[in-house]
């Protein structure tokens, strides 16, 4: 690896963490400058040296390996501290080389074993920058020294040497074994961690796709109980109609007869068939929600006459209890487009409601615009000073036929539907319901509707049918891939995916499709440059351990390619050379096997680097 | 005495209508189904008609329809009356030609002054 291309500052953790090679390094460099500083006693064994020559030896062949392992573990990036060290070493043996006077053998030892550690660790480019250092070294030396070749060794320098080479011969050998073995291993626990995903997928897909058959059914079960009772609703409203018709017209007559006594006993008859109508159309407008058959009819409407005409109504029933009605609510609060008849519904419901649960008080409407990160609204809030509830009744509040509890039922009467509906009828018109109160001291229900008036297509009015039934489902169905992607909306269209592994572009194809991603597949370099440059994708990603071509090259090219080069790639890959990869202009790096999502997540993360 | 033509399928709610309207001083005749409802305008000549809308043989707006289309009865003002409290059965109605629109069940004293309403638009006969 060439140290040009090690740019970037490693991660946090990377500096924790001492790279591999530097404990292997240290474990070969030991034994291996004391055979060269054995080599270089023997040859000097029959003509005395100075001091200057004993350090030297001493130096490399006892203190150097020490200076080297305590630099490299120390240094922020310990594998690019090693390749220095590395350098030095094949500097220092040059200068020994040129020391020895080239005496052959043991120069051969010394220069086969620096290269062959340099083109191990390094590749061949690093072999490459070795070679000139043992060059500069032994240069360097020989300018100092004199420059004599000696062609005859002693026989203990001889049979050094040959010790030295087969030693190091033997520590590469058995190094490479050990590493076929672990590519060998990691290779098929990686089979083997793939075939184990792909199988938790297939239970995954399965029981999702149970559980979606369960929710349908779910659906049509509700459905078809919502179109009963709405048939039912109407049935029973027919001889309720002429159960109210009849005991009103024989009130008239008894009014009309003076038959005061009767009177009474008939109101009652009128009253309890006006409540159970009341029931029966809160039931009917409920099933209607649910089976998704309740419509809007959208208009656009002044807000204030609305409130007006609601007012208009609600203040006897608020006054009735000895209350206040006070309304604020600005002149120029605008116009909406809604339903008008469900808003003055809810109004109504809310307004009857704070009135019947408060006596001698204070109910309060009051009507406002928010404009917020997710649009304009308009804010009604009907707040009361009445008996208010408790956490406990107020969690049951929306449900249906739920009162705060059976003794408020009793004393206050009502059919325990107009909450519930109100919420539902908010819900369809984009907006909400939701409530603060406090025992004894009051409630308050604010509903926010939306406040814009959109898509208005010209018409007069239009019909928006509830689709509260399938928008739940829906909403359950999206939960999943709305939490795995927060950047959802900035999910690429298209994914060119070049990997040799069929099982990646299937795995591929499943996931992104899921979150609605087009993915085209490239098996090699070649086809994989020419779909870059033809079909254009938002992203790449890349596996650079290809055969038969260089994944590293194709990054590059497609790094250099003007018509492709600001399209992020994304290596994803077995190897471990994050660096080399950045270095090179890649996005972001997975090492496999990849968590799909994650990945997706950072297609949307590249995709709006991009635009912005 | 102004006289109303009833055109309702439910024996109960026509029974009680009639007998209210005819208490409140209206000459009332019935009809059972749209096709006897179109019949009875054109043979009785009544000076408002109060129209179901769901009926049977014939439902109530294509009867509106119709009675609208044929020259001696189009100007008979007509209520249309249902029971669903849609606001797509009000501009139904309209459309086939209803002068005016109330929700079952019934409230008289409403339904009273809407057919006053349209009674008095029209000059007596």
């Amino acid at each position: 690896m060439s140290t040009a291309a090690v740019r970037r500052t490693p991660a946090p953790e990377d500096r924790e963490r001492i790279h591999p090679l530097v404990g292997l390094d240290y474990r070969v460099r030991v034994p291996a400058m004391l055979i060269v500083a054995f080599t270089v006693i023997a040859h000097f064994l029959d003509k005395p040296q100075g001091p200057l020559l004993w350090a030297a030896i001493v130096f490399t062949g006892l203190l150097w390996p020490q200076i080297a392992y305590l630099v490299a573990s120390r240094a922020r990036d310990s594998k690019r501290a090693e390749l220095a060290n590395l350098l030095f070493d094949s500097f220092m043996l040059g200068c020994w080389a040129a020391v020895i006077s080239f005496s052959l053998l043991p120069s051969l030892m010394i220069v086969s074993a620096i290269l062959t550690a340099c083109l191990s660790v390094g590749g061949p480019r690093f072999a490459v920058w070795a070679l000139g250092s043992i060059a500069a070294g032994a240069l360097l030396m020989a300018s100092v020294t004199g420059f004599h070749v000696v062609t005859e060794d002693s026989l203990i320098t001889s049979v050094l040497s040959v010790a030295g080479t087969l030693t190091f011969m033997g520590i590469f050998g058995f190094h490479s074994h050990i590493q076929t073995r672990r590519v060998v291993k990691a290779k098929k626990e990686l089979a083997d961690q793939k075939k184990q995903i792909q199988d938790q997928y297939t239970i995954i897909e399965k029981a999702l796709q149970s559980a979606l058959d369960a929710n349908d059914a779910a659906r049509q079960a509700t459905q078809a109980k919502s179109a009963f009772l709405a048939n039912m609703s109407h049935e029973l409203r027919t001889p309720l109609n002429a159960i109210i018709g009849y005991s009103e017209m024989l009130t008239e007559d008894a009014e009309a007869a003076g038959q005061t006594d009767q009177v009474a006993d008939l109101r009652r008859i009128q009253n309890a068939g006006k409540h159970l109508l009341g029931l029966i159309n809160g039931v009917l407008d409920l099933s209607k929600v649910e089976a998704g058959k309740m419509k809007l009819y959208l208009e656009t409407f002044d807000v204030g006459k609305v409130i007006e005409d609601v007012v208009g109504t609600a203040r006897p029933l608020v006054e009735n209890n000895g209350n206040r009605l006070e309304v604020l609510c600005p002149p120029d609060i605008g116009s909406i487009r809604e339903d008008i008849t469900k808003v003055r519904q809810v109004l109504l419901n809310l307004l009857s409601n704070a009135g019947k649960f408060t006596e001698n008080g204070i109910v309060t409407l009051e009507v406002w615009r928010e404009n917020r990160l997710d649009g304009s609204w308009v804010l009604f809030r009907v707040r009361d000073t009445g008996i208010g509830m408790t956490p406990e009744q107020r969690s049951r509040l929306f449900q249906p036929f739920m009162q705060a509890d059976a003794a408020t039922s009793r004393k206050y009467g009502g059919t325990g539907l107009g909450l519930a509906l109100c919420q539902n009828f908010c819900t369809m018109m984009g907006g909400e319901v939701t409530v603060e109160s406090e025992a004894g001291k009051g409630s308050a229900f604010t509903v926010r509707l939306p406040g814009e008036i959109e898509n208005f297509d010209g018409e007069a009015t239009s019909v928006r049918v509830s689709t509260l039934g399938r928008m739940k489902l829906s909403d359950i169905a999206l939960a999943g891939a709305r939490a795995a992607s927060p950047t959802e909306a900035a999910l690429p269209k298209c994914v060119l995916v070049i990997d040799p592994d069929p099982n990646v572009h299937d795995l591929m194809a499943r996931t992104c499709s899921k979150a609605g991603v087009a993915v085209i597949g490239a098996r090699d370099a070649d086809e994989g440059l020419r779909l870059a440059r033809e079909r254009k994708p938002d992203v790449i990603t890349l596996d650079v351990i290809m055969p038969g071509a260089d994944g590293w090259t194709l990054l590059e090219t497609l790094k250099s390619d003007p018509a492709v080069s600001t399209t992020p790639v994304l290596v994803v890959t077995i190897a471990d050379e994050r660096d080399r990869a950045i270095a090179l202009g890649a996005s972001d790096y997975f090492v496999k096997p990849v968590d799909q999502e994650r990945l997706i997540a950072a297609f949307g993360k590249f995709r709006t680097d991009r635009v912005a | 005495m102004s006289k109303i033509l009833i055109v309702e399928d439910n024996e109960m709610n026509r029974d009680m209508l009639s007998r209210r309207l005819a208490r409140s001083g209206y000459e009332v005749v019935s009809a059972v189904h749209g096709e006897e409802g179109v019949a009875k305008a054109e043979s009785e000549v009544p000076d408002l008609i109060l129209m179901d809308l769901s009926l049977p043989v014939m439902d109530g707006w294509e009867a509106t329809r119709r009675i609208k289309a044929k020259r001696d009865t189009a100007s008979i003002p007509v209520i249309g009356l249902s029971a669903h409290a849609m606001k797509d059965d009000e501009t139904r109605a309209r459309q086939s030609g209803c002068d005016d629109f109330d929700t079952k069940p019934v409230e008289l004293p409403r339904l009273l002054g809407k057919i006053e309403a349209l009674l008095n638009r029209r000059p007596s006969l």
